[in-house]
């Protein structure tokens, strides 16, 4: 199951937390500047084993503007949502055919949604994180937002939720800092200053509920003990460029992935004295998603503006696979 | 530095009505134009009737929808309906929520769009509805000769149309999204480095629209009307008017200080409203040609992209495809060949223009039966019947949206956090850490402009009347020395306000935004409800972008007007709500349209929300109140120059010289939009103007050593390290 050519730009991927073999993977045309969206859900099975084979597009969907992010219901198998550039949320049900979808439209942002993040504990909630410098909560039973949390003063880039509180999550933004909230707390419980540049993604330590990790236009990702927050725990260096997206293991405490603007991924371990744990160079063109198996341990997937989807184990090269 | 700080950030975001950005969707919209837009509004959802007990998509009944498109553009302005989800559905009850009591229209609205969406995203588009209007019927003569000579594979011929209006939005939007990317790729570069490439790539598209004929040579007698226009009208063809008008003004005097003086005695104090008036006549008389003028340095500014792109010798960058892209965007390649966005990169076998042709093509005919189709497949959605009763059954424990408003602190990590945070005696010591950590954040953020620095060599301490001479300086435009003067006062009389205020105006005029906050926070100090004061502050924290601080003085200019204090109630804690403050403004501005102040407010408000044709237009109205306020014409400058409208921001930046000639922060700004242009020889010699009349606006130090890179002149970019101006003037004379 080695690679799949998008028919665009690659924005970001979610492994299925229902199937092990279904990826959802978000494109756009000409970058996201202008254009058509794609959402497709990948089927990794039917490539089979073996180098040539690629995975399957089961579900393709085209939009009338850009998509930036897409995530999986966590509370039904076949559902999923899309960020797109018009300033909508889609949802879609992949199991039903196009002509039933989307789902839903939640037409509120007044600008490009950005960031996605569906809510792992709490499963009929999800958050979206716009360029209106706002975030929604939303519920997939309800036409309308649940709450708007504003208070970043330049557009939000992403959202996370904790992996085990089932209220709080934490947002990153272009205004330099990522802010912790509880959605029944009007205002955000934290605000971080996380770096001196814009904060481009962000998330939550799976074992450790209080450690976040925020990725920074200055090329480094810094992870934060929320209970003590005036400094990070620990600054990963070695992007060459601005860190687009972060991610924390599902299976192993402490690693992480991130992609880069520098065209690379890299794995972490932050606790670790030589905190780069591999490098991967596959893509030709800034990586823009990425995303950890949560049930087959290590199995790793990016996309990137070359338009390409990898899907690979840890420890082995993506392209060879 | 004036408004035109909110280039440095604030910008990237789409302003509203600018985020629907598929260019496909104007085109459909162009071609259905007439004929779909408000009948399709009508008919389409009339056509459906959804079972009530469905469970997505649901479409409202038809006597909910006025059918106007005022419906449509609510959908910008979402922003208080959330709230009155909360308040006006009952929790649980999700089918009434979509016709909350409050907003009727907006659940027809939005549902019947759902349905418009469905339909068109089989075809892989969606027809929308026009933010800003094109001239549609204009439009749709060309898509459809467009469409037709598509399906009949006959290269298309456009006829020029001037101002092919359809894609203000879409080029809005690429500037807006390419903005914020640049801004990610490129965060070593300086901000008008990464804000000359995206105005490039924006100009070009202007290009392609206007400048096809002599772009290519192909419409001589458009290249020979603007060889005329060019040599005929001399004020509108900026560069050329500019320099000519500057001519003048360094002939006339070197020394600006004396220059005032002497226009004045030439002319007297009313010199300046007839020169104006003469001037702006002539402004008007040449606007054609001003238009075609900025085309052609549009393409001098796609030659100069392609340089730089070419100059970058960083590998990744060299092959990168994006890059290319935007580079061939810029020379007009990639619209240039039958008006479509297609030959992108490589990969890219089929532009979006392309699909949308087919699909259109093959679904022209037979989309009314998919929506025939549509219509029986409503409620047999699987997922959401099954979702449906789910939900029945799930009612009781499920329900969190409850929980929510009921503000469940059982939640251990929420117990920790506000017995930590809010609690008497917490034994935890991180909550205090982390309000110390919030109020450093605050001070930090605060401290560089808490603090007014005075000169240290000050001739006018011990001044007898340093406030009288201060304001005498002031107006005669020597605003360095005015400075002087008013610090020897404020040092003599700390609290008077007005002074403070004058100083903070001052430095402001100067380009010293840092000394401008210190002096008006100084002047609000010692009198909090001076509405010029909180104007200034409020204008201010816009330029540094701080939307919070920003509000809340504009909500105080409110609150302290007698005439309009009764609409803001008082506020609570916090920073007022952006979109409220532009509400009341607005009903103030009602109340007597006949104030310049308001229509000021109102634009500064919508430069913060970004969206700038509102705040152009707010400007305009209130310049048409106070023509002479060079200020006004400044800020008016500074929101075009942020929209995509450099060129008209020299015009207006222009007009705030001919009204205050040394208004160094307008010569700053014009500055700056001519390098925003490309044209950086021409930016330098307004920087060196502005340094040159004051040498502490270390702004225009910086962007001057940055057009001095981008110009390729190293040779004098020691001399700029060394602020040494007389090297600097004597090179780029103005």
């Amino acid at each position: 199951m080695p690679a799949f050519k998008a028919p665009a730009p690659g924005f970001a991927v979610r492994f299925s937390p229902f199937h092990e073999n279904r990826l959802l993977a978000a494109a756009s045309q000409h970058f996201g500047l202008v254009g058509n969206g794609h959402l497709i859900v990948l089927d990794l099975a039917a490539a089979g084993p073996g180098p040539g084979a690629a995975p399957v597009p089961v579900f393709s969907f085209p939009t009338s503007d850009a998509l930036f992010d897409c995530v999986w219901s966590e509370s039904h198998e076949s559902l999923c949502a899309a960020a797109s550039g018009d300033g909508s949320v889609r949802l879609f049900d992949a199991a039903l055919p196009p002509a039933q979808n989307p789902v839903r439209l939640l037409r509120e942002h007044a600008r490009e949604v950005h960031g996605l993040d569906w809510n792992p504990v709490r499963r009929d909630a999800f958050v979206s994180a716009s360029w209106d410098d706002t975030l929604k909560l939303w519920s997939p039973d309800r036409p309308a937002s649940v709450r708007t949390f504003r208070g970043h003063e330049y557009c939000v880039y992403a959202a996370a939720w904790s992996a085990r509180h089932p209220d709080v999550f934490a947002s990153a933004s272009g205004d330099r800092t990522a802010r912790v909230w509880d959605v029944r707390d009007p205002a955000p419980t934290l605000i971080l200053p996380a770096h001196d540049h814009e904060v481009l993604s962000l998330d939550w330590d799976k074992y450790d509920p209080s450690i976040l990790a925020t990725a920074s236009v200055d090329k480094s990702i810094r992870v934060w003990d929320v209970r003590a927050p005036r400094a990070p725990v620990a600054q990963l260096a070695g992007h060459g460029y601005a860190v687009k997206r972060v991610r924390f293991s599902p299976h192993r405490q402490g690693m992480l992935m991130s992609c880069s603007y520098d065209m690379t991924v890299c794995m972490w371990d932050y606790r670790a004295e030589d905190a780069l744990l591999a490098r991967y160079n596959h893509h030709t063109e800034f990586v823009a998603g990425i995303d950890m198996s949560v049930l087959v341990d290590g199995l790793l997937a990016s996309t990137g503006w070359d338009e390409m989807v990898y899907i690979w184990p840890f420890g082995t090269d993506p392209r060879a696979m | 530095m004036a408004m035109r700080h909110l280039i440095t950030g604030q910008n990237s975001c789409a302003p509203d009505g600018a985020s629907s950005s598929n260019p496909l969707n104007a085109f459909a919209n162009a071609v259905l134009g007439q004929s779909s837009k408000t009948q399709s509004i009508k008919e389409l959802p009339g056509s459906v009737s959804v079972p009530s007990t469905s469970d997505f998509g649901t479409a409202p009944p038809l006597s909910t929808i006025p059918g106007s498109e005022n419906e449509f553009k609510q959908d910008q302005r979402p922003l208080a309906r959330g709230a009155d989800f909360i308040r006006g559905g009952p929790a649980n009850d999700w089918i009434e929520s979509f016709r909350p009591p409050g907003v009727p229209e907006f659940g027809g609205a939005e549902s019947q769009y759902a349905e418009f969406d469905q339909i068109y995203n089989n075809a892989g588009t969606t027809i929308r509805p026009p933010l800003d209007g094109p001239p549609q019927r204009v439009l749709s003569g060309v898509l459809h000769s467009f469409l037709a000579s598509g399906r009949a594979g006959v290269p298309f011929q456009p006829v020029p149309v001037p101002a092919l209006g359809l894609s203000e939005s879409d080029k809005q939007c690429i500037r807006d999204r390419s903005c914020i990317m640049a801004r990610h790729i490129l965060a070593d570069q300086p901000e008008e480095y990464i804000q000359a490439q995206v105005n490039t790539l924006l100009h070009s598209l202007d290009i392609d629209n206007r400048m096809r004929g002599p772009m290519h040579g192909q419409y001589p007698e458009l290249e020979q009307y603007w060889n005329q226009s060019q040599s005929s009208m001399g004020p509108a063809s900026m560069h050329n008017a500019a320099d000519k008008w500057i001519t003048e003004f360094g002939n006339q005097n070197n020394n600006p200080e004396s220059w005032a003086n002497s226009f004045e005695q030439q002319y007297g104090p009313n010199g300046w409203a007839s020169e104006f008036e003469q001037h702006q006549s002539q402004m008007a008389m040449g606007q054609m040609g001003g238009a075609n003028m900025a085309n052609l340095a549009a393409m001098e500014q796609s030659r100069m992209l392609a340089q730089t792109l070419a100059s970058n010798n960083d590998p990744k960058f060299q092959n990168s495809k994006f890059f290319q892209f935007v580079s061939k965007m810029s020379r007009g390649e990639l619209i240039i060949e039958d008006n479509q966005v297609k030959q992108g990169s490589a990969s890219q076998s089929n532009g979006w223009a392309d699909e949308f042709q087919t699909q259109y093509n093959a679904n022209a005919n037979s989309w009314a039966d998919q929506f025939a189709h549509e219509e029986l497949s409503q409620g047999a959605d699987k997922w959401a019947s099954e979702f449906a009763s789910e939900h029945n059954q799930g009612t009781l424990n499920d329900n969190w949206v409850d929980e929510f408003s009921k503000l469940n602190v059982t939640d251990e990590w929420a117990e920790e956090f506000s017995g930590g945070g809010f609690g008497e005696s917490s034994a935890d010591p991180w909550a205090d850490e982390f309000q110390e950590q919030l109020s450093s954040f605050k001070q930090s953020s605060g401290a560089s402009r808490g603090v007014y620095v005075f000169s240290e060599m000050n001739p006018y301490v011990g001044h007898p009347n340093p406030m009288q001479e201060g304001q005498e300086l002031f107006r005669k435009g020597l605003l360095s020395e005015a400075v002087l003067a008013l610090e020897a006062e404020v040092l003599k009389n700390p609290d008077n306000a007005e002074g403070w205020r004058l100083l903070g105006v001052t430095h402001a005029e100067n380009d010293d935004d840092q000394q401008a906050i210190a002096a008006m926070m100084r002047a609000q100090e010692a009198n909090p409800t001076n509405l010029e004061v909180l104007l200034a502050l409020g204008v201010s924290h816009t330029n540094e972008l701080e939307q919070g601080e920003a509000l809340t003085y504009l909500y105080r200019w409110l609150q302290n007007h007698p005439k309009y204090g009764g609409l803001a109630p008082p506020q609570a804690t916090g920073s007022p709500y952006g979109p409220d403050v532009v509400r009341l403004f607005n009903e103030a501005a009602q109340m007597s349209p006949e104030d310049a102040d308001v229509h000021i407010v109102l634009g500064v408000l919508y430069n913060l929300s970004r969206e700038y044709d509102k705040a152009i237009a707010s400007f305009k109205t209130a310049l048409q109140l106070k023509p002479q306020d060079y200020s006004l014409w400044n800020k008016l400058g500074a929101t075009q120059a942020n929209s995509i409208q450099s060129a008209d921001a020299i015009l207006a930046y222009q007009k705030a010289l001919d009204l205050k000639p040394n208004y160094v922060r307008a010569w700053a700004n014009m500055g700056i939009s001519y390098a925003n242009q490309g044209l950086y020889e021409d930016s330098i010699r307004y920087y060196v103007r502005a340094v040159a009349m004051n040498p502490k606006a270390d702004n225009a130090w910086q962007y001057l050593r940055i057009s001095l890179s981008n110009a390729s002149r190293a040779d004098m970019i020691a001399a700029c390290d060394a602020r040494n101006l007389d090297a600097l003037q004597k090179e780029f004379p103005l």
